[in-house]
């Protein structure tokens, strides 16, 4: 499985992620915001912590634009929702298709994992079932909530129903990221949410 | 009778690929392209079901489905949460703008709706049948599914002209990637099979007539001899780029029959090329521009690399088939369908086969460094696909980000004006602005001699070659 990974074409995957027109400011916002998101549904999924993007970055030839921990907490800190705490605010694209990279690889290395939270969450929708009763999906929606309300600048707190809303988006988002073109599609997603 | 030649299996449905197997396709070992049918069945484990639903279709309907998944997933994917309730049955209905809406049962063209957020139903449109009804409702897993076997079989054909792949048995395996299963395809045009079949009996003969020429240059000295080598060096050299068509037209292409014996040496394609990112080391932009290189005579073995084509245009897909196995049910078989290259190496040894599968692998591959004299030379035949080929050679200027050939499919008037203009891939969409290619309508190659319409391939390789071929 590493090894089939590790044939990847990272430089191929790059020039995937190619955009005709550059987003504005306003509109990268967007962008890093449901990026940071992302990141944040696989870590409360997959327990993913900021080593595991790092090492990733190395073995994606990204470790020159994410080199060290400080890099990503800064890069992580460019959502303009989080709490600020004088951290960086910028996220150039070069750096955003570096995290896009990296968020793919990951949810490919885990997609056994968000497919089983998957259909952990279809079944207990059919059998009309709260999700959070479910221990793997209970676990997940905990740790986005807490993780959420931990790291995001709300005017008011976000109600349990909206978190675990937003969470369940971002699972059965994260399955079709897991994919093998996985990386394009959540590219052209931000793209989308930069409109 | 069909053949199955390429079969997608992700745990919720199968999709497979079938061509017809025709005797002359037996006898030349590669799939004929008539009659391409997809089949997708949609068989859920989970759901205890006689028999599972299945639609069929041409490649048209292949494609326009997978078209319509993939719109359709990637308006899911920028979708705010709060735009779907976890069962669907809620107030906070999905603006109809948004997804693909059918109107009446009549309409022909397949679509999705979703039900919630873990529920989606595919409308069959013209593809449903009398035992699979008009509509089936897919979980977010099954549509999943469904994606990742479209994406797939999409990569594959994005790469091809009009025809089926051809397969290598031998490399299909449960462990192999497929990259490696891909290795050896090669894409014959349709009107190419009729050539090659004269070919071989040309081939027979010019073989004789080399084999007696090389033992009297044998005979007569050592220069003769060199001479000989270089003149096989050049025939590699034009083996490896001529389009399928060059046999007919190009005095070279009889020389060209032979094959360069280090390509029986591979055993096994290597992946393809990476393609270099601005701040990429210098390592992975030599390998590429290596691997670019279809066929130095002086390297032959580089040949191998662009013989691997396009054809997974994603070097990601096949991590994500092995890297996930359990997720897999795997995939194909394809016995009947023997490789070519490098597998059959040996019959192209024996000079009984033309070089087509060769010169269709660095084609479908777009990675021809090879001077576009010989590559006119096979065009004249047909004034207008030259005529296209210049237009857009003066035109086409590869984006620095473009790392893969965009395919079209250029739809000509018979006055020589485009009557439609389809995008072949994602890429090849994306691109489309940045080609030159004329808007339809737009006076664009000389009248047709025939008054019917004129099919015409265009490649756009990132290195700037141009190349147009028959449909």
């Amino acid at each position: 499985m590493q090894h089939s990974i590790n044939q990847s074409s990272p430089a191929r995957e790059w020039k995937d992620l190619s955009i005709a027109q550059t987003p504005s400011i306003d509109n990268l916002s967007n962008i890093k915001t449901h990026l940071d998101l992302i990141i944040i549904a696989l870590e409360s999924l997959a327990g993913i912590s900021s080593e595991a993007m790092l090492q990733a970055a190395k073995k994606l030839n990204l470790d020159s634009v994410i080199a060290d921990r400080v890099t990503l907490w800064r890069l992580r800190q460019s959502n303009p929702q989080r709490k600020s705490s004088g951290g960086r605010k910028k996220l150039d694209v070069e750096e955003a298709r570096s995290l896009v990279l990296i968020v793919c690889y990951l949810a490919k290395q885990h997609q056994e994992l968000i497919r089983r939270a998957c259909l952990l969450l279809e079944q207990t929708i059919q059998q009309n079932q709260p999700p959070h009763r479910s221990g793997l999906l209970g676990d997940y929606l905990d740790a986005f909530s807490n993780t959420y309300q931990e790291r995001m600048e709300e005017a008011e707190p976000l109600s349990t129903d909206i978190l675990y809303q937003l969470a369940l988006k971002l699972l059965i988002d994260l399955i079709f990221y897991s994919s093998a073109q996985g990386h394009r599609r959540l590219w052209l997603a931000l793209l989308d949410y930069s409109k | 009778m069909l053949s199955v030649i390429r079969r997608y299996t992700p745990p919720t449905c199968t999709l497979e690929i079938k061509v017809k197997n025709s005797p002359l396709s037996r006898w030349l070992r590669r799939p004929s392209l008539k009659q391409f049918r997809f089949e997708l069945r949609f068989d859920d484990p989970r759901k205890a079901q006689d028999k599972p639903v299945t639609i069929s279709g041409d490649r048209a309907q292949l494609e326009q489905l997978a078209d319509m998944v993939n719109t359709y997933v990637q308006e899911f994917l920028a979708l705010p949460a709060n735009s779907l309730s976890l069962t669907g049955g809620s107030a906070k209905a999905i603006s109809s703008s948004n997804f693909q809406e059918i109107s009446a049962a009549s309409t022909s063209t397949p679509s999705l709706k979703p039900r919630g957020l873990v529920a989606h139903e595919l409308f069959f449109g013209s593809l449903a049948t009398e035992t699979s009804g008009q509509v089936i409702k897919l979980s977010a897993l099954q549509l999943f599914d469904l994606t990742t076997a479209l994406d797939e079989c999409t990569a594959d054909l994005a790469t091809l002209p009009q025809g089926a792949p051809r397969s290598a048995p031998a490399a299909l395996n449960t462990s192999g990637s497929l990259r490696d299963r891909f290795a050896t395809l090669k894409t014959v045009p349709v009107w190419s099979a009729a050539i090659a079949s004269l070919l071989l009996m040309a081939v027979g003969i010019i073989v004789l007539g080399v084999g007696i020429i090389k033992q009297r240059s044998l005979q007569t000295s050592p220069l003769a001899s060199n001479q000989e080598q270089d003149s096989d060096s050049k025939e590699r050299k034009t083996i490896d780029v001529l389009p399928p068509v060059a046999p007919q037209s190009s005095s070279t292409a009889k020389p060209s029959l032979k094959v360069p014996s280090s390509l029986s040496s591979q055993a096994n394609l290597p992946p393809p090329p990476p393609v270099e990112p601005p701040q990429l080391s210098t390592r992975i932009t030599d390998k590429s521009e290596r691997k670019a290189i279809s066929v130095a005579p002086n390297s032959p073995k580089k040949t191998s690399p662009s013989l691997s084509p396009l054809a997974n245009s994603d070097p990601a897909s096949t991590k994500t088939r092995s890297s996930s196995p359990s997720s897999s049910r795997i995939v194909t078989k394809l016995p009947s369908l023997p490789p070519l290259l490098p597998e059959s190496s040996t019959s192209l040894q024996k000079r009984e086969q033309a070089p087509v599968p060769t010169v269709s692998d660095s084609l479908a591959s777009g990675n021809l460094n090879q001077s576009e004299s010989n590559s006119t030379t096979a065009l004249n035949n047909i004034p207008q696909l030259a005529e296209v080929q210049q237009y857009l050679k003066q035109r086409w200027n590869p984006p620095e980000d473009l790392s893969r050939t965009l395919q079209y499919r250029l739809i000509i008037n018979p006055n020589g004006s485009i009557e439609r203009i389809i995008p072949l891939g994602d890429a090849s969409k994306i691109y489309l602005d940045r080609t030159g290619i004329p808007l339809k309508g737009e006076q664009f190659v000389s009248i047709l001699e025939k008054k019917q319409q004129l099919k015409i391939r265009v490649l756009l390789a990132p290195e700037g070659i141009v190349q147009t071929f028959l449909e």
